[in-house]
């Protein structure tokens, strides 16, 4: 991602705000060591990922989560907690997706 | 014509140089002759002169269908009937009565042949996946030049076929959907401005179409491909290596690694059906990925190329 | 006139390719690729397991249409979805025409069928609303000659075509199914009332059978596009053969339909020219029923030696001397039925004297 994030990360929208796949759309994801390639059955388009992006796709095929969710799930291992740099980079990759049309912003209510 | 009839059994196949070039020149101004190329025939009808002088040079090898039945393409290059026709005289591509492209002039009629039937492949052939790129093949072996124009792919392709690698496909490389295998088309290389002389230097045996000047792509000559390619044009080679080149000027032979992923988007982005074949168009790329090498190559000496190419073969 | 038999056999009777040799098939795949019928064609015998005992050479052509089909079918079915997303918030029902139609209710007449554009039809009084939501969402206008623009505007039934920036499809907003000048007046409101939602689709309707069906008919004998001529007869075909089958009292009640809406001319001529020339099961007493369409005796004859001429595949091996007067009468015929003879004679010199701009020599 070349893009950085115009404002800096704010805690409570990413808080609230879940995102999940697209509706009931087909992907195919093909992954090799430096990266990836994801074939959208609808739209016929393809897209050329990050493995971190197509991670992030990955995670929230799973379930729809919000940023913070995605952060945690994504560390690895080793890490503890996602510093803000991670947290800069995540939304970016998020907004990315977005712009894709890959993924949405979740209406389901939040369960707090 | 001579007629193979009863001797079929023992007698080749007829090529085109079975006749002389006066017996083609009217044969393709009448009916139109049944050229088989690798795995289509094409039904060609043209009275222009430098037409069919073209096709009794560059074609010479290729065998004559005698069987008229069937032809993949149906393609005319002709004049137009029109007013220019006795002041600047012009030349039109047809697929049947359909014209893809503007005329042009007269002199331009052979590399506009070329290209219209490029483009009768690149639009209607999807049993394949066609990639624009060249290909050729070593120790059984393909390696595919894909590249946009400009990057040097034909001059390294000429190159490359006149030492010995054989020629699949200067321009379309047809990938089969069902055994990924590249299916050779084995047509006359396309050669622009300073590669024709360069490649006359390379090898001075070699066969050259008359050069059109002022084409869209400069001036441009056709190379005849090598009669060993054309005769095994039927076989058959598995891909190894993809390697996109690029001509730069005073610097050494490079060969890098090239992202896997990015070399995906690279054959994606320069296959003609590639958004047409959908799902199957994705899966046929991969799988062209995984069994290839990726290659990034940057060269300016044709001999330091080819050297390099064949440490690759050897491996 | 010259035979044509190779397409026309396949048409009415798929099967009668089994016994096809080489040069039939070699025929066959050019006249049917100039019909733009080459992969309904393919889908047909596709359907009845017929595709697999071609020979080899003639079937790549044929499983090549069927690629470029079958994508294309996902392609509408992705416009529609993007159209739909574009007018989400202007408040009104979309209905689907023609080949979207098609696609979007799962029906035969979509399978192997080539698209040029999608066609949609809305109320006249949220055009603008429509063009501007469209326009927001990356749709362009792509006539920029104010003639062009007036005479879609003013005169036709539809927005000058749109096409999207990125996707370059092709966008025809239509608000009734004639145009405004047209003698033959439907009432595009009867024809909303009785539009049907759509399986899968959210705020999307098609038109009920019978109108879908009149729809292509005049959209065929009034409409002018003759280079399709053929694939439209096909399509009137496979509307007919399903909906005769699968929809209750379609038969009966066709031509009731037809007097509401003010269209049994175009119907007359549909259920004439498809049992004729492409042997669909038409009741005899919707036969018999749908002459209240006729015209005169001498006009039908008239009518049938321009549209067998002009139904068939724009192939060489297909036309006669008179193939290409009978395209051109019928070409004025259709600016007749569209136009009042004045405004007729303002357009054809339009065209006469601007047009040739981008003709080359």
């Amino acid at each position: 991602m070349t893009r950085l994030p115009r404002v800096l990360f704010d805690v409570k929208t990413a808080d609230t705000c879940r995102w999940r796949r697209c509706d009931g759309r087909e992907f195919v994801l093909r992954e090799w060591e430096d990266g990836a390639v994801l074939y959208d059955a609808a739209s016929g388009d393809t897209h050329h990922l990050s493995l971190a992006a197509a991670q992030v796709l990955q995670h929230l095929h799973n379930q729809p989560s919000t940023l913070e969710g995605l952060a945690t799930g994504m560390l690895s291992s080793g890490q503890e907690a996602a510093d803000g740099q991670t947290f800069l980079a995540l939304e970016a990759l998020v907004e990315h997706l977005n712009k894709l049309g890959l993924i949405e912003k979740s209406i389901e209510p939040e369960k707090h | 014509m001579k007629k193979a009839s009863n001797l079929k059994s023992i007698e080749p196949r007829l090529n085109v140089s079975s006749f002389t070039p006066s017996e083609i020149t009217h044969a393709l101004k009448r009916e139109g002759i049944h050229l088989s190329v690798g795995t289509y025939t094409i039904h060609l009808q043209s009275a222009i002169p430098s037409v069919s002088e073209s096709i009794s040079l560059l074609y010479a090898d290729y065998p004559l269908n005698e069987d008229t039945s069937f032809a993949d393409f149906h393609v005319s290059i002709n004049h137009p009937r029109n007013v220019r026709r006795w002041i600047h005289p012009q030349a039109i591509f047809r697929i049947e009565t359909y014209e893809p492209f503007k005329p042009l002039p007269a002199d331009q009629a052979y590399p506009l042949l070329e290209w219209g039937l490029n483009w009768c492949v690149s639009t209607q052939y999807h049993r394949y996946l066609v990639v624009h790129a060249a290909v050729v093949e070593k120790n059984g072996r393909a390696m595919i030049l894909p590249a946009p124009p400009g990057s040097g792919k034909s001059t390294l392709c000429a190159a490359l076929v006149l030492r010995g690698w054989r020629l699949l496909s200067d321009e379309l490389t047809l990938v089969s959907l069902n055994d990924m295998q590249i299916v050779p088309m084995c047509r006359p290389i396309s050669l622009k401005n300073e590669s024709i002389p360069i490649i006359q230097k390379y090898d001075e045996s070699v066969t050259m179409s008359r050069p059109s000047f002022d084409t869209n792509k400069g001036t441009v000559a056709h190379m005849k491909a090598p009669k060993e390619s054309i005769q095994r044009v039927r076989e058959t080679a598995p891909p190894a290596w993809i390697v996109f080149p690029k001509y730069q000027p005073g610097t050494a032979a490079k060969l890098d690694k090239f992202s896997k992923a990015s070399a995906f988007m690279g054959v994606a982005a320069n296959a003609f059906n590639y958004s047409m074949l959908g799902a199957q168009g994705f899966q046929t790329v991969s799988k062209l990925i995984d069994r290839c090498d990726c290659y990034e190559f940057s060269y300016s000496n044709l001999d330091e190329a080819i050297s390099m190419f064949d440490r690759l073969a050897q491996q | 006139m010259k035979s044509c038999d190779p397409i026309n056999r396949v048409l009415r009777d798929p099967g009668a390719c089994s016994s096809f040799n080489l040069r039939q098939w070699d025929l066959l795949i050019r006249q049917a690729r100039h019909a733009n019928l080459l992969g309904r064609i393919a889908s047909s015998l596709a359907e009845r397991q017929l595709l697999e005992a071609v020979p080899d050479k003639p079937r790549s052509h044929l499983e090549a249409a069927l690629v470029v089909a079958e994508r294309q079918v996902q392609a509408v079915q992705w416009e529609v979805k993007c159209i739909m997303q574009a007018l989400a918030d202007v408040d009104t029902p979309v209905i689907l025409l023609k080949g979207a139609a098609y696609v979007a209710s799962q029906l035969p007449a979509a399978n192997g069928r080539l698209f040029a554009d999608v066609d949609i039809l809305v109320p006249k009084s949220q055009l603008d609303a429509v063009e501007m939501a469209l326009k927001l969402h990356g749709w362009i206008t792509t006539h920029h000659d104010a003639y062009d623009q007036r005479y879609y505007r003013t005169w036709m039934h539809e927005l000058p075509p749109m096409q999207h920036l990125t996707r370059e499809t092709v966008l025809d907003v239509h608000h009734t199914i004639l145009p405004e000048t047209a003698r033959l007046r439907p009432d595009p409101q009867k024809l909303r009332e009785a539009a049907i939602p759509v399986d899968g689709f959210t705020n999307v309707k098609v038109l009920a059978p019978m109108d879908m069906v009149l729809h292509s008919a005049t959209h065929l004998f009034h409409d002018g596009e003759l280079e399709h001529s053929l694939r439209d007869l096909v399509d009137l075909d496979s509307l007919l053969r399903h909906f005769g089958k699968n929809a209750p009292g379609f038969w009966q009640t066709l031509v009731k339909r037809a007097q509401e809406l003010d269209l049994t001319r175009p119907l007359f001529y549909a259920l004439r020219y498809t049992s004729c020339i492409l042997d669909t099961p038409v009741p005899a007493e919707t036969l018999e029923a749908a002459k209240i369409g006729s015209p005169s005796k001498l006009t039908v004859k008239l009518m049938d030696a321009l549209f067998s001429r002009a139904m068939q595949p724009a192939h060489a091996s297909c036309g006669d001397l008179l193939t290409g007067s009978a395209c051109r009468l019928l070409f004025l015929r259709s600016h007749w039925l569209r136009m009042p003879p004045p405004l007729l004679i303002q357009h054809l010199l339009h065209k006469a004297f601007i047009s040739p701009r981008d003709t080359q020599y």
